[in-house]
């Protein structure tokens, strides 16, 4: 479904993502986990068209979306969750809601996909008409998925959704993934630094260190791996 | 040795020709280089290209008739003008190539204050004659004998002005004046108040302005509660000047209006409309069409209109006048040295298309450098400027 | 100093702080959309000045026709200012001050040129005046001031309702994320600038009777401008009428008790004291 090529991604002379290739299959959830600044984020802005790809492929769906702008991929079923949840701030839960469901002009089945949405997060139901900057940390990620979902997205891409959160929430976020993942087949690609919880959840994962891939395979694999239990799941 | 023979060569034979032309020139007929200075480009464009134009009139008229014949020699008239912008460096620059490049003896004509000190730090030293039309007190003074100005300031008009307003529209108790706040409007509502206080009216408002408002109503609300029965724009522009009339009006002021320093009322009817304009004064206007002025003033604004397809203002019909007189002196003083030039100007009265002209100011600036004419007040009528009355500086009547 | 005289000054300070909100508004709509300063903002209300010089003083159109035309014009010279140069300067606040500093000059001198460097005036299109409890105003002001409240409220309802003013606040809080909901940040860039420039374009064509039109008369407004986005909080709709407000009646009733040199200090005094109580203006969020 999602294949990027030897994608590379330079900010002027410095390469941030380095021929990196990724695939996701249909109905997956594949993650990449690494540390800190190894180029996870920026792999995610260049398949969402945020910045340019300086080299290599990103095809989504049968289209190479290589050189597109980010409206046409969100339009094509794309949906990008970014880092540290970007809401707007300004603007209530529901309106924030609605931004995501901004491409599309179907109103009845957005008041459905709204219904859903607000069904799976029901305290952002009680909260629809607070503006988002007055959230919680936990409520906000909730706003962030639940945006990324309005748009009925055939895939979502969800950067570093346990940030920042207590343990209990990042049980219910990982719940949260699994059952979107499990109950309307939305491929999931997911970047984490929580190596922990990122294997728990995915099928498959790649392990990013300084813009390259330096490991892949079934979750189940890396979590033996002993570089990966070194460096990501505290020895 | 042959090579420095070689270039002396080089050098003397160009400068043998110009002597040889200039000595041949000599035997002839004279050259008079005569300088024009003033803004001929920017915002004050108008000013210059008048000074230049009238300057162009008389020269032209002089050298038609054979020359300028001063005592045994016979000169033609020749004009050197350079564009100072309103700039009072580019001023200095220009005053200096004309000095000490052109070697021009008389400056005849310069427009805006600034520019003038700036060319007199050049032209006094050098005893070089300037004439001009920039107003300010500090322009004329003992400390500077070679400056004259040859056209009314408000230190003049202001006076003879208010005098005929007391005459003609007793009912007129008290006069608000506005200017910019800077020199020029200073000056200005100062020649104004003194000129009120003088004559016993009373002083209503004495306000000033930054150049470049546009919304007069704080000041004018200010201005009108003091209930005053003329207001007077005096130093304001056009543009500006208009716009208080306008807005003035539509804060409900019904009185007269004046504007003491305005040189051309046509142009401030299109900026405030013909209702607020309506029977709006100017004393220091002039135009060549109207009855009130000589048959010479009148064949001087036909021709001036056949040559350059425009009336002249005031500023043109000035700088003209001044060419004739600066040349009658020089003949009557049978000499082009300035001194005995200057001499000659201010010994008796000048018959001038102003009429008679007498240079004097003395008890204004402590010298008589200021030439003096009659004032012609003007109205505006329906939208169209009209002469009402001639009166004279207080100085010309003695 | 009778009661009357106050009202009447405060009076004066209204009648046309809603047309320098109008300005405004548009510098700080580009602003948050680009994140850049438009120092030639005050050349586009030059341009629908002169719009409406040509278009109601020369052809003798309907004053509110040449209004909507003024404002059309000047947001597609605004569209096209911003797909040439706009564009490229997206977030690069230091760039953009240089580049839109040097648009100004060549703004002004083309203007110089076009036409003339002397004041043009415009005739009043509405004339007469309203007396009432011994207050005077002229009809001129009161329809230029209520034109202005009406193309006020119509960006409100805009930005607040309509597909694309839901994008551009959306963008102007955070325009990656905008653009990840499916905003073209182009489209949005492109029609936020022409907005902005309709907005001074339009308040350029509602002065030009009151002032008339001179290549300079941009600079006067923006001041203003300026001095109501520092008090109202930048980027704040509700925080720009009400810097409006304040701005006017500080300099209404300040004209009654010191000259209009001081009264112009007074301006900049006032946002002094605000920026010490509130950094971020009145209504300025975080």
């Amino acid at each position: 479904m999602l294949e990027l090529t030897d994608l590379s991604v330079h900010y002027g002379t410095v390469a941030a993502v380095d021929s990196v290739s990724v695939t996701v299959a249909e109905g997956e959830i594949v993650a990449i986990i690494g540390p800190n600044g190894a180029g996870k984020t920026s792999t995610l802005r260049a398949l969402s068209g945020l910045v340019r790809p300086s080299g290599g492929r990103v095809m989504f769906r049968g289209t190479d979306i290589s050189r597109w702008r980010p409206h046409r991929i969100v339009a094509l079923g794309l949906s990008h969750a970014p880092e540290g949840r970007r809401l707007f701030p300004q603007m209530t839960v529901l309106e924030n809601l609605r931004m995501g469901a901004y491409r599309r002009r179907d109103r009845d089945a957005v008041a459905r996909t709204l219904g859903e949405v607000l069904e799976r997060f029901p305290r952002l139901a009680e909260r629809r008409h607070q503006p988002a900057g007055t959230l919680s940390g936990g409520e906000q990620q909730m706003l962030t998925i639940g945006r990324a979902l309005m748009s009925g997205p055939a895939m979502l891409i969800l950067d570093e959704p346990s940030f920042g959160l207590a343990p209990l929430l990042v049980r219910e976020i990982r719940a949260i993934v699994q059952s979107i993942n499990r109950e309307r087949g939305v491929a999931v690609l997911l970047v984490e630094q929580n190596a922990r919880m990122a294997l728990a959840v995915a099928g498959r994962a790649y392990v990013m260190e300084t813009g390259r891939i330096v490991l892949s395979g079934s979750a189940a694999m890396l979590r033996e791996s002993p570089h990966v239990k070194a460096a990501y799941l505290g020895g | 040795m042959r090579i420095r023979a070689s270039i002396a060569a080089v050098v003397i034979a160009p400068l043998a020709a110009v002597v040889g032309t200039v000595v041949m020139g000599g035997a002839q007929d004279k050259t008079l280089s005569i300088g024009v200075l003033g803004p001929l480009s920017g915002g004050a464009a108008s000013y210059g290209v008048e000074l230049v134009r009238g300057a162009e009139m008389k020269a032209d008229e002089i050298n038609k008739a054979g020359g300028l014949k001063v005592g045994a020699d016979t000169y033609r008239i020749k004009l050197v003008s350079y564009d100072h912008k309103a700039l009072a460096a580019d001023a200095a620059t220009a005053a200096n190539k004309l000095v000490f490049q052109d070697k021009v003896k008389y400056i005849i004509g310069n427009a805006v204050g600034a520019t003038c000190n700036a060319v007199q730090t050049v032209t006094e030293p050098e005893k070089v004659l300037f004439s001009f039309v920039c107003w300010g007190t500090n322009n004329l003074g003992p400390d500077k004998p070679h400056s004259f100005r040859v056209m009314l300031s408000q230190w003049e008009v202001a006076e003879p002005f208010y005098r005929w307003v007391k005459e003609k529209h007793p009912q007129i108790k008290r006069v608000a004046a506005i200017s910019p706040n800077d020199t020029s409007g200073k000056d200005t509502n100062t020649a104004v108040v003194k000129a009120l206080k003088a004559l016993g009216f009373e002083v209503a408002a004495d306000e000033y302005y930054e150049r470049g408002t546009k919304d007069f109503y704080p000041i004018l609300t200010k201005i009108l509660a003091a209930k005053p029965d003329m207001l007077d724009v005096a130093a304001a522009p056009a543009g500006e000047g208009g716009l208080i009339l306008k807005q003035a009006r539509e804060l409900g002021f019904k009185g007269a209006k004046g504007w003491t320093a305005g040189t051309n009322p046509f142009t401030i009817i299109g900026v405030a409309g013909k209702d607020a304009a309506e029977g709006v004064w100017s004393p220091a206007n002039i135009n060549v069409r109207s009855d009130f002025v000589s048959a010479t003033v009148r064949r001087f604004g036909a021709e001036y209109e056949k040559r350059y397809n425009e009336v002249p203002g005031v500023i043109a019909v000035a700088n003209y006048a001044a060419f004739d007189v600066i040349t009658k002196a020089m003949q009557e003083a049978r000499s082009l040295d300035t001194d005995k030039v200057l001499a000659a100007l201010t010994q008796k009265p000048f018959e001038t298309v102003w009429g008679r002209l007498v240079i004097g100011g003395k008890e204004t600036y402590g010298i008589d450098r200021q030439f003096l004419y009659p004032v012609v007040i003007s109205e505006v009528r329906d939208g169209k400027v009209v002469d009402i009355a001639q009166v004279l500086p207080t100085a010309l009547k003695k | 100093m009778s009661i009357d005289l106050l009202v009447q000054a405060l009076l004066n300070g209204f009648g046309l702080a809603m047309v320098y909100v109008l300005v405004a508004l548009g510098l700080t709509l580009i602003f948050s959309i680009l994140e850049i300063i438009n120092f030639a903002h005050g050349e586009f209300y030059m341009l629908g000045g002169y719009v409406t010089y040509y278009v109601f003083a020369v052809f003798g159109v309907n004053y509110f026709a040449t209004l909507g035309f003024a404002i059309l014009a000047v947001g597609l010279a605004g569209v096209v200012a911003e797909r040439l140069i706009f564009r490229y300067l997206r977030g690069k606040t230091l760039n953009a001050f240089i580049v839109s500093l040097g648009l100004l000059w060549v703004m002004q001198a083309s203007a110089q040129l076009s036409f003339g460097v002397l004041d043009k005036p415009v005739p009043s299109a509405f004339s007469g005046i309203v007396r009432a409890f011994g207050l005077v105003i002229s009809v001129e002001r009161l329809v230029v001031s209520l034109s202005a409240i009406v193309l006020i409220a119509a960006l409100y309802l805009f930005l607040r309702w309509s597909r694309p003013g839901r994008a551009m606040r959306a963008v102007a809080q955070d325009a990656d994320a905008a653009a990840l909901q499916g905003v073209d940040i182009e489209l949005v860039s492109a029609l936020g600038f022409g907005i902005g420039c309709a907005l001074a374009g339009g308040a350029g064509g509602l002065l030009a009777p009151v002032f008339a039109v001179s290549p300079a008369m941009g600079a006067l407004p923006v001041v203003k401008a300026f001095i109501i986005i520092i008090i109202g909080g930048m980027g704040s709709l509700p925080g720009a009428v009400v810097g409006g407000l304040l701005l006017g009646s500080v300099e209404g009733l300040g004209s009654l008790f010191m000259g209009s040199a001081a009264v112009n200090v007074l301006g900049f005094l006032v946002v002094i004291l605000v920026l010490l109580v509130r950094p971020r203006g009145l209504f300025g969020g975080a």
